[in-house]
């Protein structure tokens, strides 16, 4: 059975999946993907809706992307159109979101690289993440 | 599918415990408190006439990750007093997966209904945390419920906890985020425990809270980069006990007074009568 790896977006940026899981085929990645989405997302959808589940095989290549919004239940009321733009919407924010985690990260890296050469202390990791 | 493949490989030591040589012992004395007997915050509570009652039919078992100490459906041998470690009453699906409905700890007893006759029970119970426990026989508990009055005033006001825990636990699956849940859970799994160090694998926690290991997982690791506590194969460090307490939901702190509040108010009571 191949083995999958469920990377996650979140607002922090990316936290990756190190022991994967073994499941019988992509169908079935789908429907794990579906319902970790679920799980991380359930009674906070609101805020989480921007994430996505990156999931790759064992080669590290992409098979698939989970967007939060795409299988947020309390969306299921919505007419089609709407929901599809609110999706879009998401996605969109989610792109943004990674965008200024990512900007934010360079601007941390410049600041401990002109401490380093000052040979000063320095950040080294935030939120368990390093610099 | 290792998703399905829930709570193999456990070992049952429930009864075979009783027999084990060594392990099980009955103290000397019959009305003195023993310090093998101290723990259990119930049996610390009790007058020493009533104590007098349970504690020389103790015996006292050690309590192994994974054991089973009660069945589903299966009649109730043993009402066990944990002194440490955590117990989770587990509902058994037809399909095989198990969700924690409840958590008993040294502030509790597991099966505690059957002093008031023969009972099966309506869960598994469980070791999550492991430590050790005292027990005694249905049948020797029965003998002891009905000669006093107190020690069934206890049952059912222990079943009346049980049930409010239960009560809380539906309220907050169907409220609150299971990050919150999570954190909840290592609180009250560390107050059973004796350190800061729970022996627990993300399996473990997944079956516990009902979720898919892929989940645990990333939430272990948002509670990690938050600084709360530290994570190993089999094992989670809590670094920051108040900053578990922010990050979990009320429903930690509203069980956890509820529960002693059993112990507490029935101690106040013997005190005064």
């Amino acid at each position: 059975m191949p083995l999958y790896y469920f990377h996650l977006h979140d607002s922090k940026g990316l936290s990756s999946d190190p022991d994967g899981t073994m499941l019988a085929d992509d169908v079935a990645a789908r429907a794990h993907a579906r319902r970790v989405a679920q799980e991380l997302m359930q009674h906070r959808e609101l805020k989480t809706r921007h994430w996505k589940l990156q999931v790759c095989d064992m080669a590290g290549e992409v098979v698939f992307e989970t967007l939060f919004a795409s299988v947020d239940h309390t969306l299921d009321q919505l007419d089609p159109e709407l929901r599809a733009s609110l999706e879009q919407l998401s996605r969109s924010i989610g792109g943004l979101v990674v965008a200024i985690s990512d900007c934010r990260m360079t601007i941390m890296q410049s600041h401990a690289l002109l401490a380093r050469a000052e040979g000063k202390p320095y950040l080294a990791t935030v939120d368990g993440r390093r610099i | 599918m290792n998703e399905d493949k829930r709570m193999s490989g456990i070992v049952t030591i429930g009864r075979s415990c009783e027999s084990a040589p060594g392990i099980a012992r009955t103290p000397a004395a019959s009305t003195e408190f023993s310090q093998q007997a101290r723990g259990n915050r119930l049996l610390e509570a009790l007058a020493p006439a009533d104590r007098a009652l349970i504690v020389p039919h103790l015996k006292y078992c050690p309590l192994l990750q994974g054991a089973i100490l009660q069945e589903s459906e299966t009649p109730v041998e043993q009402v066990y007093f944990p002194q440490s470690g955590m117990i989770s009453l587990v509902v058994v699906m037809r399909t095989g997966e198990v969700v924690e409905t409840a958590a008993v700890g040294r502030e509790g007893v597991i099966g505690a209904f059957a002093g008031l006759g023969r009972w099966n029970a309506f869960t598994r119970a469980i070791v999550q945390v492991p430590g050790s426990a005292a027990f005694i026989s249905a049948a020797r508990f029965q003998q002891a419920v009905r000669q006093s009055e107190k020690i069934t005033e206890l049952v059912l006001r222990c079943k009346e906890a049980l049930l409010s825990q239960v009560q809380q636990t539906a309220a907050c699956n169907a409220l609150h985020p299971l990050e919150a849940r999570l954190a909840r859970w290592l609180l009250h799994a560390l107050d059973g425990s004796e350190g800061a160090t729970l022996p627990l694998t993300q399996d473990a926690l997944a079956h516990m809270l009902g979720a898919r290991r892929t989940t645990v997982t990333f939430l272990a690791r948002r509670l990690q980069d938050a600084g709360l506590i530290r994570y190993r194969r089999a094992r989670i460090d809590v670094v920051d006990r108040a900053g578990l307490e922010q990050a979990a939901c009320e429903c930690y702190e509203t069980v956890r007074r509820r529960t002693y509040e059993v112990g507490e108010d029935k101690a106040a009571r013997v005190l005064d009568v």
